[in-house]
């Protein structure tokens, strides 16, 4: 072949006003017509106790707004609605049983699937604790600590185990799962806690169960309340990708909200951390390190052993333990972070979806084991607050409760 | 000139330290001024009668900018191969290195100002008095950090003369944009992630890993790269300046000596024209004629960065290039042509595979890496099972529909082919790149491959 030619042939047509014109209405409505195509061709399902979509379907939805795939998966009749809409509620908070050594020390764990599974394996390598598990899927650290408080059961524990992870840290300022997880929302709830002096202020939506999310979320005025509260105080609400509009229908606008989406997700992560760790000052983590004192106070003025699980992810270094390692040396408060068993920057420590494997799990458990060990052969010593560390109230604000 | 364009050109890169991000930007600023008074000092000089002078300009103006590449990207790679070397004679020493941030662009800045420099002497252009201009060609935004490398002969008229923005350029600028947008953000960024995946691994890494890795690194550079030509070149159009053609369907090349006229043209002619050819380029036997090719893609290889798997890239070319050479010598090239298709597209096919394997050698880690994985797809295949990510949808989807506009390309030997097609047709296209585009938005974003060369 010769080198190609830049002259044009005798039968292309000079660009005029009309045809240049025409080409962008061709565009258009080719643009249109792929829209059409990919809607009819990949249509989600509109049947919420449907969980298996296919990857197209669903690739194509993440763009929807959050009200309108709350809108898709949500039924007020709970047998009617998406399984996934019925976790995580603080009413009622569920606890999980594991099991264990009957009449073992119970061990109670707060936070997300890392956490349970962490339960479920300190029963596989130990025979001498009992484990129970409250937890929500991809639960943060406020979102652990709230339930916690709500735990009824917790005195029957001798130590708690609080989990936090570095892959959701910077989501520690909502009050949901639903802003921070635009693509797959869930409508649970989470207590914001708000810095105030040493301690923490506790801000609370007017709903903490399925029951009383549905009948909000169905009435436009109240729902529309809600929407403030998100706006004033979830770090991640933002109402082009929380409101419901017209632009759901257009497969190609849902792409653009989909990329909108995760550039803010982008925007917000990285104002809380980058590649050398989480910026100490950001009222993030400064809310971690609250809500890690205020647990372990907490924990220890009810006579239970306070741990914090600290979760390192893949590519994250030991960068959440290092945001977190004053508090818990300065208020002697016990930990187990996963860097010191499992290297964060091996990928063959971790499953596709982002857990540890089961090998290490057990590693963890056993960490752990020694952990409680140490803790529980203290004696009493162990549910002292440490002369250092400051006090750390929890007050509840009223304003925005139920 | 746009009065916008030199700060435009000179910000960095924004996720450094930003302890020394306020000082940089002036610093990148300073060498900027100081390769455009250079350049301007030389063209009133070389007006002077003396031919020494023009010859001790000449050095003065290349030592010049050869210096400050030299020192910004080359001097740790130089000083640590250097005492590793003294270690391996049982000298101890520790290489004096020096901390600083590469200049974003300092590559295709420094050869496009030497063009002009030598271009003078050599008589095959005017200088010019006209400061501004001659910053401008230093600095022009749209292709100042990734090329298409322009000469002074053609882009400086581009600046000086009266320009009038058709609206077949402009029309013509934004389907550009929007093809480079298309490569870059759908199919480029779509397969980093692979790539990523297994030429960072520390992990277990089978061959197909390898293939497959080597495979989508060889799409996502050169959609990368001719993303951001397509861009730069569109976005000049947009201003009424045409900026030259750096990429013409180089995987369609069927030999070393086609690949280089396809691939980066900016880069192979500015080393064909200023080194090759200064070297003595063809005027000799075969050897010299090898040994020239080898200096220049050795050096071709050390341009792309200070590591020494670049300079074996370049070596590997270079080697690709002289046994073509050998094999072609005394050859009538045009009369070898074949018209069979078949054997047409086997002979595409099989030079890609040596492209292939120069890519392996380009985006390894190291030269460990080089070995370890040489191995694996050549001595040692075991495994078959591709255990890297899969691309992202966007560029799966992508790719074939690349792969069908530049065959079409390629079959009608036309850039403009695409003017051809019924208008229906045309827009549905444009509406498929575009909607492609969007799918790709969602991507994680990476960095053009050729910012930090």
């Amino acid at each position: 072949m010769s080198q190609p030619s830049s002259s044009t042939s005798s039968s292309e047509r000079p660009l005029t006003r009309r045809r240049a014109a025409l080409i962008v209405l061709w565009t258009l409505l080719g643009l249109a017509l792929i829209d059409v195509g990919v809607n009819v061709a990949f249509a989600y399902p509109s049947d919420p106790k449907i969980t298996s979509v296919g990857q197209l379907p669903a690739y194509f939805e993440y763009g929807r707004s959050i009200e309108g795939k709350l809108d898709r998966i949500t039924r007020a009749d709970p047998s009617e609605t998406a399984p996934i809409t019925l976790v995580g509620w603080y009413e009622p908070l569920r606890s999980d049983a594991i099991g264990g050594a009957p009449g073992g020390p119970m061990v109670s764990f707060y936070g997300m699937s890392h956490s349970v599974r962490l339960s479920q394996a300190l029963v596989r390598t130990t025979h001498r604790y009992q484990s129970r598990s409250v937890g929500a899927p991809g639960a943060t650290a406020n979102w652990a600590f709230g339930a916690f408080l709500r735990d009824r059961d917790r005195k029957q524990s001798k130590v708690a185990v609080l989990s936090i992870m570095s892959l959701n840290a910077p989501m520690v300022a909502t009050m949901t799962a639903m802003t921070w997880n635009s693509a797959f929302p869930m409508p649970y709830t989470t207590d914001r806690f708000v810095l105030a002096g040493n301690g923490l202020r506790t801000v609370r939506l007017p709903y903490e169960s399925f029951g009383s999310f549905t009948r909000l979320f169905y009435n436009e005025t109240a729902w529309a309340g809600v929407r403030q509260q998100f706006e004033r105080f979830d770090a991640y609400y933002d109402t082009f990708l929380f409101r419901r509009s017209i632009l759901d229908r257009s497969a190609t606008l849902r792409l653009v909200r989909r990329a909108y989406g995760l550039h803010l997700e982008r925007n917000a992560r990285a104002r809380v951390m980058d590649d050398r760790g989480f910026h100490g000052g950001t009222e993030e983590i400064r809310l971690l390190n609250g809500i890690v004192r205020a647990f372990a106070q907490q924990a220890r003025s009810d006579g239970i052993v306070p741990v914090i699980f600290v979760i390192n992810n893949y590519g994250y270094g030991a960068h959440l333990y290092d945001a977190l390692k004053d508090t818990l040396a300065t208020c002697e408060i016990p930990y187990l972070s996963s860097h010191t068993i499992v290297s964060p920057s091996d990928p063959r420590n971790y499953l596709p979806d982002t857990h540890f494997t089961d090998t290490n799990d057990d590693r963890l458990a056993m960490a752990l084991e020694q952990v409680v060990d140490a803790q529980l052969a203290r004696g009493r010593t162990a549910f002292q607050p440490a002369a250092r560390c400051p006090p750390s109230p929890v007050a509840r604000d009223t304003a925005v409760s139920s | 000139m746009h009065p916008g364009a030199i700060p435009a050109a000179i910000v960095g890169d924004p996720s450094r330290p930003p302890i020394v991000k306020p000082i940089l930007p002036w610093v990148f600023l300073g060498i900027l001024v100081v390769l455009a008074i250079a350049g301007i000092w030389y063209g009133i000089v070389t007006r002077m009668p003396e031919h020494r002078r023009r010859k001790a300009s000449l050095l003065t103006s290349v030592v010049c900018q050869l210096s400050l590449l030299g020192v910004f990207k080359y001097f740790n790679f130089f000083a640590e191969t250097f005492v590793t070397g003294l270690h391996g004679l049982g000298i101890e020493a520790n290489p004096v290195l020096i901390s600083v941030i590469l200049p974003v662009g300092i590559s295709f800045y420094t050869f496009q100002s030497l063009s002009y420099a030598i271009d003078i002497y050599r008589r095959q252009f005017e200088p010019t008095d006209r400061f501004f201009d001659f910053a401008l060609f230093v600095s022009y935004f749209p292709q100042m950090v990734a090329g298409p490398i322009e000469r002074a002969r053609h882009l400086l008229p581009e600046f000086q003369k009266r320009r009038v923005i058709t609206l077949a350029q402009s029309s013509r600028g934004l389907y550009l944009i929007m093809l480079g947008m298309f490569k870059k953000v759908a199919i480029a960024d779509g397969v980093a992630p692979s790539v990523n995946q297994v030429f960072g691994s520390t992990g277990v890494v089978t061959s197909a890993d390898v293939i497959g890795g080597t495979l989508l690194f060889a799409v996502q550079i050169y959609c990368d790269f001719s993303g951001y030509s397509d861009i730069a070149r569109g976005v000049s159009k947009l201003f009424g300046i045409d900026l030259m053609l750096n990429f013409n369907l180089p995987y369609f090349a069927k030999s070393p000596r086609e690949f280089w006229r396809r691939w980066h043209i900016s880069l192979s002619t500015w080393l064909s024209d200023y080194l090759y050819k200064t070297l003595g380029g063809n005027r000799g036997g075969l050897a010299f004629i090898c040994r020239n090719l080898m200096i220049t893609m050795l050096l071709g290889g050390l341009w792309h960065g200070a590591a020494w798997n670049y300079v074996l890239w370049g070596f590997y070319h270079g080697s690709l290039l002289s046994v073509h050479r050998v094999w072609t010598y005394g050859r009538d090239n045009a009369a070898t042509e074949s018209r069979n298709l078949l054997l047409g597209a086997a002979k595409i096919g099989f030079f890609f595979l040596f492209t292939l394997y120069g890519w392996l050698l380009f985006r390894a880690n190291s030269l460990s890496q080089v070995v370890d994985f040489s191995r694996l797809i050549f001595t040692d295949f075991g495994s078959l099972d591709y255990g890297a990510a899969i691309p992202r949808l966007s560029a799966l989807a992508g790719i074939p529909v690349l792969a069908a506009m530049e065959l079409a390309e390629y079959n009608l030997d036309n850039r403009y082919w695409y003017r051809r097609l019924p208008l229906p047709l045309f827009g549905l296209l444009c509406a498929t790149l575009l909607f492609l585009t969007l799918m790709g938005t969602s991507n994680e974003p990476a960095q053009f491959i050729y910012f930090q060369f």
